[in-house]
This record gives C-alpha cells, structure tokens and sequence, in this order.
C-alpha cells in the first residue's frame, strides 16, 4: 500500500522534526515547510494529495499574512486554517499546538469538535498513536456517511 | 500673620451682632468674616457694624452671603479687607476695584471654577483679581498648599478648614465631610509649617462648617485651643461664660406656622425621606402645596458645579420639567445668590432689574402664566454640610385669596426638616448603592463580571439608558474604554479611548470633577472628540463621575447618557447633583475590589506567559526524551532508569504548568472524551508522581488501587482528571513528613446510587473537623505544612475541587484521620454524555 502522506505546519523547527520523525517511524510521509510561506508555496505549485493536515497555530505570519491581525503570530494558525480549508475542503486538520486555553481556542475558530491537542500532552509517538485512532474513527465516519 | 474667624449662622436673623463680636475678640481673634447676609447681620447700616466692630477691635474681613448687589449697596462706607465675587460675577472685577473693593474669587466645589489650573487664567486676565485660598475645597480639588504657596501675594485670605472623604467630593455630599480642625485628612504639620517658615503676613481665617460644636462659643474655644497648639495662639480665656443670648429671634420676624399644619408637613417630609430622589422631590413639592395652599409648587435642582438650574417636578404637574441657566435675571436665580427665603414677591409689578421666566422655555412662563398667579415664594434648600450651596429651591405660587401666614424664619426652619430628610434621602440610596457594589464584589472574581454588574447597579439606581467605564492605563497617558452595557451603542471605534484633556471625558480625567449636561451637544469641549455619542438622535444628557484611588488620583470614570423619563419627571436628559453623589459613592466602593481585581488578573496574564515561555522547552524535552525511552539500545546500557528519570520530572513539570494554567483562567473549560478511570487517569498519575515518591523513600506499592470494575468509561478530561489524582497523590506524600511507613494510599472506584465515588484514603496526619472545608479554598495552607516547610501554594485542593465542580461533581471529606478519606462524586451521566455546563450559582 502506497504510503500516506500528512501535511505538517509548523516552524518550530527542533520540535517539529521530533514529530516528524516519530510520524515517518509510523509509516507517513510529510510533506513540511517551516512557515507559512514557503508551505503555500509548495501546495501551490504540486498541491501534493494529503489524507490529513497538522497545523500549529502560533507561527511567524510571514509575507502572506503580514497585513493580518494575527496578533503578532499569535493567530497565524487561524488564518492559514481558512485558507487550506478551501484548497482541501474534505481532508481532516488535527490542530498542534503550545496554546493553552483549547476551549477558547475552538470558540475562535467557530467549529465545533475540532480535534486540538497540546504539545505538552502528547509528546511525539503517544501523538501518532491519537492520530491514528483519530483517522481510523474519521474514516468509518466518511463510509457511514 | 493676622487670624481672623469666619461666622457660621447663615440664615438666622440676628438682634445684636456684639456678643457674637465679643467671643470672637476675647479669644483673641484680630478680623472677622460673616456668613450672613446683610440684612440679617442685627444692624441697621453698616455705620452701626463699624461701630461695634472698632468697639472689639476686629478688622472687617468680608461679607460672604448675599448677592452683590446687595452687599455693593450695603458696604458703600466701608471697605472690608475683600469682596468675595461669586461665579455669575466675575465681569464686575474692574469697576468693584474702581470703587475701592479688593476683589476675590474662592476656587471651591460649588462654582464651575473648582481647582488651581481653572483660577490661574482668571488671574493672570485680571490683575485686580485675588484669590482665597480654602484648605479642605483646595484638598477636594487635588491641588496642593505647594502650588498656592508659589502665588501667595495673590491670595486675600487662606481659609482654614478640615475634611475628610468620607461622604465622597460630589456636590451634594462634600460638604458633610467637613471636620473639626485636626480630625481630617489635611495635613496641619506641612501647611502650617510653609505658613510660618514664609512668613505669610495676610489673613488665616478659621473657618468651621460642621455641626460637631453646640454654639458659637464652644466652637471659637475649640479653634483657640487648636491654634495654640501650633504656637499660632497665646490666649488663655478659656472659661469664657456666655451671658448674653446670642440667636435671639426676633418677634418682628415670628409668627407661628399652626401647631397641626407643621406637625403633618414634618410628617410628610420624613416619610418622603425614605423614597429614591424623584419620589422623594414630589412628595416634598405636595407637603409645600398642602402647607401653603398654592396654585403651583415647582422644584428647581441647582447644579452650582455646571452652573445650571433644573425644573425637577412640578404639582400638580402641569408642565414639562427643563433646564435653564442660572441667571440673576431669573427669580429663582436670585433666591440662590441671595441664598435667602424669597416671599411674597409680587408678580403683577416689573422689578428693574429682574424678569420672570426665560425666554429659552417659552412653555415654562405661558403655563403658568395661565395660573395667572400674583406672588410667589421662593424657598431655597440649603446643603446641611456646606450653607453656602443652595442643593436646590421650592418655587410656591401661592392662590390669590392666601395671605402667607408663615414668616421667613419659620420657612427657615421647615426647611431644616427638609434638608435633614434631603441629607436622609440621599444617604439611603447611596449607602444602599454601596452595600450592593460590595456584595457584586463578593461574588464576582473577574474584572469584566465585577464591572458588569456594577454598571447594571448603576443602570438600575440612575436609571439611565447607557453605562460605561474607562479606565486609566497602567502608563497613565490614556484613559481606556473598559467597557459598557451591550446594546446601549456606547463607544465609538475612536473612542477607544482618550487622551488628558481630550473631548468631554477626557476633560473630566484631566479636572478630576465630574460632568453633568443636558445636552453634550452643547457642550465647548464636546467636538475634541469626533463621535462622543453622536450616534444617538436628539439632546444627549450625559452624566461622568471620575473614581480615584485612595491619593484622589483619578482610576477611571463612570460614564452614562440619557436619563429615562418617568410619569413625574418628563425630562429625559436631565442628571442632577443627586446622581453625582450616587455615582461617586459607587465609584468610591468600587475602587478597592477593582484594584484586587486588576491586580490579580495582571498576575494572572504575567504567570500565564511565564507559563506559556516554560512549556515551549519542556515540550522539547519530553519529546526528546520519548525517543530515548523508546531506544531500547540506549536504555542497555544505562544501569538505571535515568530517562524514567527524565519522563517523570518533565510529569511533575507538566502537572505544575497545569495548575498555573487553570489558576490563569477564569472559567475552566472541559474537553471531555470517553476516558477508563483506572487505565487512563489512576495509572498515568501513579507515575507521574513516582519522583515525588521516590525522592522520599516512599514505594509506589504502596499506592493501592482497586480494581474499578463498577465503573464504566466516563466522559470526562483525562488530563484533568489525572491532575486531580496526581494532586491528591502528592499532597499524601507531602504530609507524610518523609515517613516511608506512615505512607499508604488506597483509591477505589464505587457506584453509590446516581453517583459513580472515587475514594482516597490514607494514613497521614489526618485533617482538624475546623478545616474540612477550608482545606479547598484557595490559598489556603494548614499551619503543619507552614510549620514543615512543606513547599506549595495552597492551590491543590482548589484546583481539584474546581475540576471535579467543572464535571458537576462534589469532593468532600468523609473522613477525618486513620484513614483520611476523600470522596468525589461524579454524576452517573458522565457514563452517557460529556458535562453539561452549569450556570454560575452567582
């Protein structure tokens, strides 16, 4: 079976490459750019096919959202989240990240049951074995559907 | 330095000025000022009070009451040492200095003039001009002794006068503030010290406003006794005895308001006194029509801060209430200067000089001009803390056939009734605004809820349409929009927030004084802010009471707009002197609880950061260690558990960040999954306190657990729930005093009726009967674990209730020693559905 490939965006660059790496241990490709510039620079060229996105939500706004209120990067994660929804409007999004307060975090987003899980809760492989139970639940999801 | 007295007995019309005059030189006072008003000073012209002020050897200092007209008229022999010019005054400085008069002009709390910064300019246009210097308005004013020391060949007369702020600075209240010389807040030391080191050679005039002393005798003694405490005095008389009476009434003045009559107005009075303000106005309109039988009885408040008079009520009420500017050219303009009992005055003639009703209203004169009324009697209400503040004036148009039958000394007297029920009034409401400010306190733990429900309180008691508040900066350079009542259309996106001295509000930081209007519209400084409430159509009647902190630094203001109308009081917009004093009494409630609140949520946002800069490195480190854990080459050749080591520190790291985390935010929030009690949350928290175990000889064996075969899965947070395990986990091994044999945890997993139970039991030192539910408060540490050095912040037990209450869920103990019990209740419906998030109890 071809191997599947995961979106990973993040640009905290030691940490990321310990979920990387845990991630390709598990049998994933990752497709990764630091930033979020160089990230939609990739999609936009090869839009590579993906079964699911990580994004983080503290990043560097970089070029493409300097004019936004991303609170000083705060809320990049926000931003990128509606863009990559429209180019992979069925793909599912783990959301990643430092933030703390998940409750109010998925209040900003305005999506109920967004999956958001803390770094500090899950480090590298106990991450990759949630993410699996989580696909394995999306996909009997999508075929009961 | 020259020390003079001022009289205090406005409004009594006196026989004989000597006694009074004999008192004030015995003790050794060189000038007097009077309270009182010309014709009510017991002489006949002002020939006769030289006389008998050459005769005691006193400098005439001033003559503070009437209007100056009168005064004018009545001083044309003599010069006192100043003539006071009041607000209205002021364009008559040039020709009173032609005439020889010294004029002055006393910055003070009643004038729209109240401070320093607002005199200088008067000052400077005018060279004649001087100013009294008066300790307690200064005080209220936020100015310093310092600065009126730097223009004191300017200054006439310095007033001596203590106050305290116990009754808050706004215009109806301030003035009951004023104490006894030396038990305020002013501070002696300093200014009489600058006073005698600058040699200052002009008038020091005590002057004593407050009803603490019988009579003029034992109040002179007083501030005899005072000044020599300072040095200022010599005189020894103090066994001075009275033997002249000296408020002898005279009969020429007296005739008896009917025993029954004053008996049912003094009733009707009291009774008013319990009502909020505008109830409280009709019924004393109605006591006035029912002791004069009278076609119209109307009620003006006079705001002398904004200079303005307001129709209150009228009864019957037959006309819309309004706003006029005080003029002298107005009857009830004239009753406030001459701060005198104005009766029957004769409609039906032209006075020179004065004119009935204002053209600005043109349907104030036409209605009742209808009544075709002939005479008129205007009452003024004087403030009981400071006689020279009219609070506000009983218009009585008596009907033609009655013959007032009550003389001006008896108005004066029923008018005491009605200040004293005035002073009742008010005190209810605002001591009862000020209870209700501290109970929101007592159940509101955020800055936003507190200030919520404050501005609903303010809402309610005012009843106004919009509240907001802003609040100073930490910098103190802009005042910032905190927050208002939704729906009330309240900030504009400019209005964010203001600078010192910017637009309306921003000038009401800067002066530290309220602001009342009818119409900001009007207002000069309204257009230094493009929208201040532009949005509303028609007058906006805005009210802003500046709250400062314990120093009179301004913290934050109060904001409201639009009054609502009500059957007896048409006029939307119209704010009056009562509603200043009620909002500053909040104001003055609500600083201390928000200074906490402020506080505490700035400790709270500075932890979280520090917080969120800890978690960035320890997420590495646990990722780190993970994979090294997960190395099985690494971990053969280590002879011992060093990464176990490792995971387990970066635990008891996690664990702590968590609690910061929850004691960071206001509302705990659950994300709750389908979680095994004893598999996904015992476990994982057995371990993570294994550090904690380990590093006092504790075996982990002993953590007992059973086998929780009663419960099933449960929808609740897992990572929550092992903070509430490893909490109590840890507490058992923090108080077992590093006694490996005392250490003994067992937890069990129950189902009890429409409870699932979790039980702790172990065998430590056990917890006091008193303390069974104080242990849960926050903060709360018992004196063992101070007296052991046992480390933490007393947040433990807090957190865990906070999390079990978040699952709808109780944690108590059941008992008390050998073993110590815990046991959390979680609802059964945790086994079907997540949470449902309960309203607040508050």
């Amino acid at each position: 079976m071809a191997k599947q490939t995961l979106l990973l965006i993040d640009d905290e660059k030691l940490v990321t490459s310990y979920y990387k790496r845990a991630l390709e241990d598990a049998g994933f490709d990752i497709v990764h750019k630091y930033g979020s510039d160089s990230t939609f620079e990739l999609i936009e060229k090869q839009k590579p096919e993906i079964v699911g996105i990580i994004l983080d939500i503290m990043m560097v706004p970089g070029d493409r959202y300097k004019d936004d209120p991303t609170t000083e990067g705060l809320r990049t994660g926000y931003f990128i989240f509606q863009d990559i929804t429209k180019i992979y409007p069925d793909v599912p999004i783990i959301i990643l990240t430092n933030v703390s307060n998940i409750e109010a975090l998925s209040v900003e987003f305005g999506i109920r049951n967004l999956l958001i899980v803390r770094k500090i809760d899950y480090p590298p492989y106990e991450f990759v074995e949630f993410l699996k139970k989580e696909f394995e639940k999306f996909k009997n999801n999508t075929n009961t559907h | 330095m020259k020390i003079g007295f001022k009289t205090r007995i406005w409004g009594i019309n006196i026989d004989n000025i000597n006694p009074v005059l004999k008192i004030i030189t015995d003790f050794g006072f060189q000038g007097v000022e009077f309270s009182q008003r010309p014709d009510s000073l017991g002489v006949n012209n002002i020939n006769e009070l030289s006389e008998s002020l050459k005769k005691h050897n006193l400098s005439f200092l001033s003559l503070t009451c009437g209007t100056l007209i009168e005064r004018r008229n009545f001083l044309r022999a003599i010069r006192p040492e100043y003539f006071y010019l009041k607000y209205g005054d002021l364009a008559s400085i040039t020709s009173l200095a032609q005439e020889g008069f010294k004029p002055v002009f006393h910055p003070g709390v009643f004038t729209p003039i109240r401070g320093l910064s607002e005199s200088l300019p008067l000052l400077e246009n005018n060279p004649e001009l001087n100013l009294i210097c008066d300790t307690a308005h200064m005080t209220i004013a936020g100015d310093s002794f310092r600065s009126y020391m730097q223009i004191i060949d300017r200054v006439s007369a310095i007033h001596i006068k203590d106050w305290s702020p116990e009754f808050g600075r706004s215009g109806p209240r301030f003035g009951r503030g004023f104490k006894k010389l030396g038990f305020g807040v002013i501070d002696w030391d300093y200014i009489i010290g600058e006073i005698k080191e600058k040699n200052y050679e002009g008038w020091l005039v005590i002057e004593i406003e407050n009803n603490e002393e019988k009579d003029l005798l034992s109040t002179v003694r007083a501030c005899a006794e005072w000044l020599s405490t300072y040095g200022l005095f010599h005189n020894e008389n103090k066994y001075y005895i009275v033997k002249q009476p000296i408020h002898k009434i005279s009969k020429k003045y007296y005739r008896k308001c009917p025993a029954d009559i004053e008996a049912s107005f003094r009733e009707k009075i009291t009774e008013a006194s319990t009502k909020r303000p505008v109830n409280f106005y009709t019924q004393v309109a109605k006591a006035y029509s029912e002791l004069i039988p009278s076609k119209l009885v109307s009620v003006w408040t006079f705001s002398p801060s904004q200079d303005y008079l307001g129709l209150l009520i009228c009864y019957p009420p037959i006309i819309q209430t309004g706003k006029l500017r005080r003029s002298q050219d107005l009857l009830t303009g004239i009753a406030i200067d001459r701060q005198a009992v104005i009766t029957e005055f004769d409609l039906s003639i032209k006075h020179p000089g004065e004119k009935y009703g204002d053209s600005r209203e043109p349907n104030l004169p036409r209605k009742i001009q209808e009544l075709n009324p002939r005479k008129m009697i205007s009452i003024p209400i004087y403030n009981s803390g400071n006689q020279n503040y009219v609070k506000f004036v009983i218009n009585v148009f008596p009907k033609d056939d009655m013959e007032p039958s009550i003389s001006v000394n008896e108005m004066y007297k029923l008018s005491k009734a009605v200040t004293i029920a005035a002073d009742f009034m008010l005190d209810s409401v605002c001591s009862l605004a000020v209870t209700k400010v501290n109970l929101l306190a007592s159940k509101h733990f955020t800055v936003k809820e507190f200030l919520q429900s404050v501005m609903r309180l303010v809402q309610e008691t005012l009843k106004c349409e919009g509240v907001g508040i802003f609040i100073v900066n930490r910098t103190e350079d802009k005042l910032e929009y905190y927050d208002s009542i939704p729906g009330t259309n309240f900030c504009h996106e400019d209005e964010k927030y203001y600078l010192k001295g910017e637009g309306l509000t921003g000038n009401v930081w800067k002066r530290n004084e309220p602001l009342l209007t009818t119409d900001c519209l009007e207002e000069s400084e309204y257009l230094g802010k493009s929208a201040e409430f532009s949005s509303s159509p028609g007058p906006i009647g805005v009210i802003m009471v500046p709250f400062r902190t314990s120093k009179g630094i301004v913290m934050g203001i109060i904001r409201c707009n639009n009054k609502k109308s009500s059957p007896s009081f048409t006029m939307p917009n119209l704010f009056i002197d009562d509603d200043v004093a009620i909002l500053d009494s909040i104001g003055q409630a609500l600083v201390p609880h928000l200074q906490i609140l402020l506080e505490e949520s700035r400790r709270a946002k500075a932890l979280g950061k520090l917080t969120h800069e800890l978690i960035f490195p320890l997420v590495a480190i646990r990722g780190a260690a993970e994979f090294i854990i997960r190395n099985k080459e690494i971990n053969n050749i280590l002879d011992y558990d060093y990464p176990g080591d490792i995971w387990s520190w970066s635990e008891l790291m996690r664990r702590l960040l968590g609690g910061v985390d929850i004691y960071s935010y206001e509302n705990l929030s659950v994300s709750a999954s389908r979680t095994l009690l004893l598999s996904e949350v015992i476990i994982p928290a057995r371990k993570q306190v294994a550090m904690l175990a380990r590093e006092r000889g504790f075996s982990l064996k002993r953590i007992n657990y059973h086998r929780f075969e009663s419960v099933p899965a449960l929808w609740i947070d897992r990572n929550q729930f092992q903070q509430v395990v490893f909490n109590m986990l840890s507490n058992t091994i923090k108080y077992c005093f590093d006694d490996p044999e005392r250490f003994q945890v067992d937890i069990d997993g129950q189902k009890s009726g429409t409870n699932y139970l979790i039980k702790f039991q172990d065998w430590g030192p056990g917890i006091k009967e008193e303390l069974k539910e104080t242990i849960f408060i926050e903060g709360f540490r018992t004196n063992e674990a101070i007296e052991h050095n046992i480390t933490g912040q007393g947040l433990g037990l807090w957190i865990v209730r906070q999390i079990v209450e978040a699952h709808n869920g109780t944690i108590e103990v059941t008992n008390l020693k050998n073993p110590t019990e815990f046991t959390i209740r979680l609802p059964i419906e945790l086994s079907i559905r997540p949470p449902v998030k309960q309203e607040s109890q508050s």
